[in-house]
């Protein structure tokens, strides 16, 4: 049943080149129903028990092992959540093939989350490269592939590095089917000489898909250059699978080497935690200032990951579902304004609010969810995360972590208002409000925003059960789970 | 002086066997081609060659388990030797799906005939296990391509034919020396009796000029110069031919050099200028492959860096290393001959699809062929769902576990790099307006589907269940 | 649970659900919606009243919602704090509702005017009755956002859109201080809950408890417009008045009070925090003042007064005189609330007119407005036997009691300054002629844009006449909850009545009232020359010209706070942004990674020069690749 999580959506997406290529309607609500079976599958599977095939057997052993529980459970609701969310919601030009793209991507993220051995995560790994590098050459605006090229230059290297990690891994523990045993259990066999290297492996993959700071250079281009629904899910899921990584993968497994990195990732999470909100706070488009504001919010879950803290890991898994959940619904509330306004420049819009009420509300509340709003997701990912990084003893990153809470309500504040207040523009075509569909296709996304900023334990405890214990005093790895 | 009787036995006959079979069929090849009309002619000279080499496939497969040495120890029949031997019969066939535009019509009957007896030498390679028979295979190997590269009216392609012809000898001569030499430190002709040198100096050097020889065969860095022209030059299906079987041969004959002869003390001396020669090759094939604009020349410059892959595999010489290597060698066949099919697929009367612009915006004009092709790439770029992906994960496994880290990561350099090289391809395809779009010709045969089908369905099987042969090792020797 | 924590539940939760439910169903309710709305509150007012008394049980009231990880655990407290809180909240924010629903009248975005205004009340009720500190903040968090929403109510306006977000920036400042407050708490008692934290207050360090007082007090000052952060106040005028009213002058702005007070435990054992915050509630309370003489639009000049009030008390609650200042919150939200919506029907019967220049000789015109108006004034300034008399007599002497000569200084004098500066708003306003026909230029007021939200026409009057007429009632009585201590006696289960200092002895508090009266009565006498004597009225258009004229910069600009934040932050703030966007990114980390890129293509394109495809040229690399290999296999032969 979970390893159907992982093939339906990929046998659907060639299954959708059966259709005719006019088809557009019926592929979109293929697409949407696709997901979101995924979506009833995923939540039925829950905890259920993990399926396993013998891959290899030399030099390493290496089995097809899925599991579906803890954070990973929540990604891949999360995931087909914005998927169904995303393809209902928009439009996009040949359909049929774009479906059968993002059902692709589907399956291959499902896989990420539901590996259990390191050589499938790397499989999967890599393979969730290629629809976004298809998507960005035949879907980019313009005949330009130039972002396709960087997406795949700087993704690919991390892929590769990672996959150079998984083989060594393999050879020196004689197995990589280990995701999600006890904390420390890699720690054993792996000496230093060994450990470093596959570490810095696993964390240059995870930087670069992230993206943290100074690897993030590709991410606003290919965040622009997507077609919303694409964006929407890479945003909101891909940019977490390296976060991910990081918690249940290297975190229990090298805790050593978590550790003795763990400076180095707080200054970049520190940097990027500015650096992003900062160019924010001047983009003219509303993708890219999205796009930098996500690499402030995850540099801020970086230094959640890596401080050990169980309380601020708890809150990391809570903040990187809300990011999810309400990057998901900006790129797409950003896509329906774009439909309708053919512009998304800042500097280009105003007054919509007039004439588009329930396009600005939805706006409104992804916004707000994204500034930290108390009462949203945003915000309880944030307090508990900096709560824990200051209990942790890190009092200087907590403040510092500060500033751009403030930043965020700014440039936040001030793309939507740009777009939808200020007094009413003659220059942009007054379009048509949202319509029900589009409505109902956000349901989803703003009450789950909400839904995790009033009741967000059962993400919180997916990652770590053992915050009572933890001491309040001294960082812990221990407290990971997957 | 050894004097090299030769015992009649029934081992020897199943020994050579498969070769036998695949040796003669010409000549019902060429027979049916004068006798027959023309009307008929082409397909029935095709259906006999088929048939002669799965028939020598079938007869090779049967051998499996009985280990013998035939002629004295000259030729070693058994799993190592099958195993190269199927690659070799396998390659050949896929060649032959292409093969249905080879030449003239009234020569295409001579070409085939050339194709099986060059597969024969090669066969014969994957046996060799002395220095005679190592010579014989290659020759044979050798002389028939030399023919079939200028067997095309192309004017290129008698340029490639000679070029191949000069430098091959050239290397070939080489070679030679070095069998001299390491007879003359040996006292013999036989690998197996290499194990304690009369005078290690000679052995070493004479290793060294034998070496040149094989990696030349292998096309790899330095002595990979001629392969771009040479394989632009021929014919697909010879191209095609040759990038699989000829390496196939080389390499049989260089993994037994390796693992069989030198003596152990030796090894990590004589054979690091092959590790090294294997770096220069992953990064000068990939790089090389950048700038190309002609598919055949790509496949050409990609080639050299697989088969630096495969070299990679067998670094440290352990015995995981080998059947890597021959499971990556496996691998690349099917991804490599797959993509070859397709471009068999775009060719049409009187141009081979091979140019860039022929791809421009496939993925609309012939989706399908376009999918496989895509998916073909993938496997050479090592990205998953292929054989391409795990066969790379092996050899890094393999190299780590051997101690040759700097291998591995010189490997992964040379796959970030080649996977600019494949996808640049894909973006042709898929990109909106990327050169411009061509009328849909008809190709010139439709049997390439059957390549296509089948190196695909062996990519994808064999990421999930990488084959490697087990008990290869033992029987090297 | 028991019924009367269900009512609890209901009274906090009737207002988001009738929010919700205008907001879904708006464009069909209309001004229906403003009567669900108010119906809402006031049902919210009456509920509280039932469970009043269970308040003052020992322990007060408690509910226990929901956990999210141990030590942040949500549930809702009602002891006489929260209950007064509560009972300001629906009892006068009811009654604005109502108001509101005539002055709103016409406006096309009603129901949504009452959804905002009806959240704020969730909002307000989730603040003051929550058990904890992040329940606090996620209500404090909240009021920011729904004073956002209705400052920028009319977002035609761009004047209102941008003080809608300076608010909200601003109180985000605010919130993050709270979370700093939150942090620094936590990691010292590992709980967010009042009664964990309060319970180990007097063993934490000082350090500790000083810092997370000041980190408390960043809140506070940006949501109760304490210097340095009180900018955005004035300009949030630009909502619609019942607003103002409401969140900017009864009931959000004192948040900053219930805070302090409610942290009254660590207060106590922080002498430092209390001489800080005393200070600067005391320096605000000047400045308001201050800065209130210099105004003429009569919304700001509310806006300055109720930033001033507010600053008397912070200083109360700030330097421990607990009862003092809330207090003083208690019947400032009934008479600044009054003020503000008599202004408002001055407003709306001006049709947008707000500054007072143009007014005048309104007393005959509209009576109602004039007596509203005129008690709030005699309240607000301290007239005997009104509620302000009471009040802030008490937060000036207790600040002798507690210890703070200099603060008793400020206090004495800001309270002469306030009667001047709202007498003159009284009198240039009801007194003399009626200056409407006026041209702009001759009253010396600057070019202005009208952009006119057309408010309150065709509303009865009656509608916006009954809640200024009840709100006259408390404003001049509430203070005579005082008399035989009852006041503290209240709210004893919150504070202990602390002993006094011996200043006090010196100085009875019968003589510090005569003091304040004596400067009150300075301040309206003065007030009465300049604006109001037979003369000054006569010859009122002069006299108001050449006064705008005469005005000093420094007033006017209000000590150029708002110039210092654009230069010292938002200037740089952008710059360094640009420069990252336009420099770093491109030029210097991309750029690395295109030239290698770049270099691999070059290097490409050299090698395929070196294919000249002569045989010679082959022959010779050939040749020397094998010489490379023979020196090798030379050598190491040799080495044999």
């Amino acid at each position: 049943m979970i390893a159907a999580l992982v093939l339906l959506p990929i046998l659907a997406g060639f299954a959708s080149y059966l259709m005719p290529r006019r088809a557009e309607l019926t592929a979109k609500w293929f697409g949407v129903l696709i997901a979101f079976v995924c979506f009833v599958l995923a939540y039925l599977a829950y905890g259920q028990s993990d399926e396993s095939l013998r891959w290899l057997q030399r030099p390493f052993t290496a089995n097809f092992h899925v599991g579906l529980n803890g954070l990973g459970f929540w990604l891949v609701m999360l995931l087909t959540l914005s998927t169904a969310c995303a393809l209902a919601a928009l439009r996009v030009p040949r359909q049929r093939d774009f479906v059968a793209q993002m059902l692709f991507l589907l399956g291959a993220m499902t896989g990420v989350f539901v590996a259990r051995d390191l050589l499938v995560f790397a499989l999967f790994w890599d393979l969730m490269l290629i629809p976004v590098f298809l998507i960005l050459i035949a879907w980019a605006p313009g005949r330009s592939t130039a972002t396709a090229w960087r997406y795949l230059v700087y993704n690919l290297t991390g892929g590769l590095t990672l996959l150079l990690a998984t083989a060594a891994y393999g050879v020196v523990e004689g197995t990589t089917d280990v995701i999600g045993l006890s904390a420390g259990h890699g720690a054993t066999a792996i000496g230093a000489a060994w450990g470093i290297w596959i570490f810095a492996g696993y964390a240059f993959g995870f930087l670069v898909k992230t993206p943290v700071w100074p690897f993030h250079t590709w991410m606003p281009d290919t965040y622009a250059d997507l077609p919303p629904p694409a964006v929407a899910v890479v945003s909101a899921v891909q940019s977490k699978a390296g976060l991910y990584g990081f918690l249940v993968v290297t975190a229990p497994l090298l805790p050593e080497q978590m550790r003795s990195a763990a400076t180095a990732m707080f200054v970049l999470g520190l940097v990027g935690l500015v650096y992003g909100a900062l160019v924010a706070l001047v983009q003219d488009d509303a993708k890219r200032i999205v796009a930098y504001s996500s690499l402030s919010h995850l540099g801020l879950i970086l230094l959640a990951v890596f401080s050990g803290n169980a309380l601020a890991i708890a809150g990391a898994a809570v903040y990187i579902i809300a990011h999810g959940v309400f990057s998901a619904g900006l790129f797409v509330v950003l896509g329906q304004v774009e439909e309708r306004e053919e512009t998304r420049l800042v500097s280009r819009l105003g007054g919509l609010d007039a004439v588009d009420p329930k396009l600005a509300g939805a706006l409104h509340i992804m916004v707000l969810a994204a500034l930290g709003l108390p009462g949203l997701g945003g915000f309880a990912g944030e307090i508990l995360i900096l709560t824990g990084l200051f209990q942790a003893g890190a009092v200087w990153p907590a403040a510092i972590a500060l500033v751009p809470v403030v930043l965020a309500a700014a440039y936040m504040l001030r793309l939507f208002q740009h777009f939808m207040h200020g007094p009413s523009r003659e220059d942009i075509p007054q379009r048509a409000d949202l319509r029900p569909a589009e409505l109902l296709a956000l349901a989803p996304l703003v009450i789950a925003i909400v839904w995790l900023g009033v009741y967000p334990a059962p993400v919180a405890d997916s990652v770590s059960k053992s915050i009572v214990t933890s001491d309040l005093s001294g960082p812990k790895l221990a407290g990971v789970r997957r | 002086m050894p004097t090299l009787t030769i015992p009649w036995g029934e081992a020897d006959w199943n020994a050579i066997l498969p070769m036998t079979i695949v040796a003669l069929t010409p000549l019902l090849v060429i027979a049916a081609d004068l006798l027959l009309p023309r009307s008929v002619r082409r397909g029935v000279v095709l259906l006999v060659a088929a048939l002669g080499l799965i028939a020598a496939g079938i007869a090779a497969a049967r051998g499996w388990g009985h280990p013998y040495a035939a002629f004295g120890g000259g030729f070693i029949a058994g799993g190592f030797t099958i195993v190269f031997q199927e690659i070799v019969i396998v390659g050949a066939l896929f060649s032959l799906l292409l093969a249905t535009r080879l030449g003239r019509d009234d020569q295409s009957g001579g070409a085939i005939a050339l194709l099986l007896w060059s597969a024969s030498g090669a066969m014969l390679m994957a046996g060799a296990a002395n220095l005679m028979t190592i010579f014989l295979g290659l020759e044979l190997l050798s002389l028939a391509l030399y023919a079939l590269c200028g067997i095309s009216a192309r004017a290129t392609a008698r340029e490639a034919a000679l070029k191949y012809l000069i430098l091959s000898s050239t290397a070939t001569g080489f070679m030679l020396y070095g069998m001299a030499l390491l007879f003359g430190a040996t006292g013999s002709v036989q690998l197996s009796a290499f194990g304690a040198p009369a005078s290690p100096a000679l052995f070493t050097l004479g290793s060294g000029l034998f070496l040149i020889g094989l990696v030349f065969k292998l096309s790899l860095v330095p002595f990979h110069i001629w392969t771009p022209d040479v394989y632009e030059g021929a014919p697909l299906p010879v191209t095609a031919f040759m990038s699989v079987v000829t390496k196939a041969g080389a390499l049989a004959v260089l993994a037994r050099f390796a693992y069989a002869a030198l003596p152990q003390q030796d090894v990590g001396a004589i054979l690091l200028p092959l590790w090294i020669v294997a770096a220069l090759s992953m990064i000068v094939g990939n790089v090389g492959a950048l700038a190309q604009t002609d598919m055949k020349r790509l496949l050409a410059y990609s080639g050299i860096a697989q088969l630096g892959y495969v070299v990679t595999a067998l670094a440290g010489t352990t015995s995981l290393g080998l059947r890597y290597a021959i499971f990556y060698l496996a691998a690349y066949m099917f991804m490599n001959l797959g993509a070859f099919a397709v471009v068999a697929l775009l060719s049409h009367e009187h141009e081979e699809g091979s140019h860039l612009n022929a791809y421009a915006a496939l993925g609309y004009r012939r989706p399908v062929l376009a999918a496989a092709m895509t998916f073909f790439l993938l496997a050479l770029a090592g990205l998953p769902p292929t054989a391409g992906f795990t066969g790379k994960l092996l050899i890094l496994a393999s190299s780590v576990d051997a101690g040759y880290g700097w291998l591995a990561v010189v490997l992964i350099v040379g796959t970030a790099i080649s996977a600019y090289v494949y996808l640049k391809i894909v973006r042709m395809m898929y990109a909106r307006g990327v050169g411009a779009p061509q009328p849909a010709r008809h190709p010139a045969s439709a049997l390439p589907w059957i390549g296509v089908t089948i190196c695909a369905l062996a990519t994808l099987v064999l990421t999930f269940y990488p084959l490697a042969p087990s008990d290869v090792l033992p029987l090297v020797k | 649970m028991s019924d009367a924590t269900t009512l609890l539940l209901l009274l906090w939760l009737l207002p988001l659900a009738s929010a919700i439910f205008i907001f879904a169903f708006g464009p069909l309710l209309r001004r229906a919606a403003g009567f669900i709305g108010s119906a809402a509150v006031l049902t919210s007012f009456g509920l509280t009243l039932a469970i009043a008394s269970s308040a003052f049980a020992t322990g007060g009231l408690k509910l226990h919602l929901l956990d999210w990880v141990p030590g942040f655990t949500f549930g809702l407290w009602l002891d006489p704090l929260s209950l007064l809180w509560t009972l300001i909240i629906t009892g006068v924010g009811g009654l604005i509702h109502f108001y509101a629903i005539g002055y709103m009248w016409s406006d096309r975005a009603i129901a949504r005017f009452f959804a905002y205004m009806n959240f704020f009340a969730f909002a307000m009720l989730t603040l003051v009755l929550s058990d904890n500190f992040v329940g606090l903040l996620v209500g404090w968090g909240l009021v920011g956002l729904a004073s956002y929403f209705l400052i920028g109510f009319w977002f035609f306006r761009p004047s209102a859109v941008a003080a809608a977000l300076k608010a909200f920036v601003m109180n985000v400042v605010g919130d993050v201080g709270l979370m700093f407050a939150i942090f620094v708490l936590f990691a010292a008692t590992g709980s967010t809950a009042y009664s964990d934290v309060f319970a180990k207050a007097t063993t934490l360090a000082p350090g500790t408890i000083l810092l997370a007082c000041i980190a408390i007090f960043i809140g506070c000052a940006a949501k109760s417009a304490q210097i340095p952060l009180h900018t955005w106040l004035p300009d949030a005028m630009e909502g619609p008045t019942p607003v103002s009213a409401l969140i900017h002058a009864a009931t959000m702005v004192t948040a900053g009070v219930y805070l302090i007070a409610r942290c009254a435990p660590l207060w106590d054992v922080s002498p430092e925090a209390r001489a800080l915050v005393g200070t600067i509630g005391a320096l605000t309370a000047l400045l308001g003042a201050v800065l209130g003489v210099a105004q003429w639009d009569i919304k700001r000049i509310l806006a300055y007064s109720t930033m001033s009030q507010i600053g008397y008390m912070i200083m109360g609650v700030g330097i421990g005189a607990y009862q003092s200042g809330v207090l003083h919150f208690y019947t400032h939200a009934f008479f600044k609330a009054q003020l503000f919506l008599a202004a408002g029907i001055v407003i709306h019967s001006l049709h947008d007119e707000q500054d007072v220049r143009k007014m005048g000789g309104l007393g005959r015109t509209m009576p109602l407005a004039f007596w509203a108006m005129t008690i709030g004034t005699l309240a607000i300034i301290g007239f005997p036997g009104l509620s302000g008399f009471f009040s802030k007599d008490a937060v000036i002497y207790s600040s002798l009691e507690r210890g703070y000569p200099l603060l008793y200084a400020i206090g004495v004098l800001t309270a002469g300054i306030t009667a001047y500066y709202m007498c003159r708003m009284l009198f240039v306003t009801f007194l003399g002629n009626y200056r409407g026909e006026v041209a702009d230029s001759e009253l010396g007021i600057p070019e202005r844009e009208h952009a006119d939200p057309h408010v309150g026409e065709g509303a009865p009057a009656w509608i916006m006449g009954v809640p200024v007429a009840i709100l006259m009632i408390p404003s001049a009585l509430a203070g005579y909850i005082v008399i035989g201590g009852r006041w503290n006696s209240l709210l004893a289960a919150d504070f202990a009545v602390t002993p006094a200092s011996s200043l006090a002895t010196f100085v009875p508090e019968w003589l510090s009232t005569i003091l304040v009266l004596a400067f009150v009565a300075v301040g309206t006498v003065v007030a009465y020359v300049r604006y109001g004597s037979f003369d000054a009225t006569a010859s009122a258009v002069e006299r108001l010209r050449s006064e705008s004229m005469r005005m000093p910069q420094l007033l006017v600009r209000a000590f150029y706070f708002d110039e210092a934040y654009d230069v010292l932050l938002l200037r740089p703030a952008r710059a360094i942004g640009s420069a990252f966007m336009s420099v770093v990114d491109p030029r210097v980390i991309d750029g690395a990674v295109r030239d290698v890129v770049w270099l691999a293509g070059w290097f490409g394109r050299e090698m395929r020069a070196l294919q000249t495809g002569l045989v010679r040229g082959y022959a010779l690399i050939l040749a020397l690749g094998a010489a490379a290999f023979l020196a090798y296999f030379a050598l190491i032969g040799a080495a044999r």
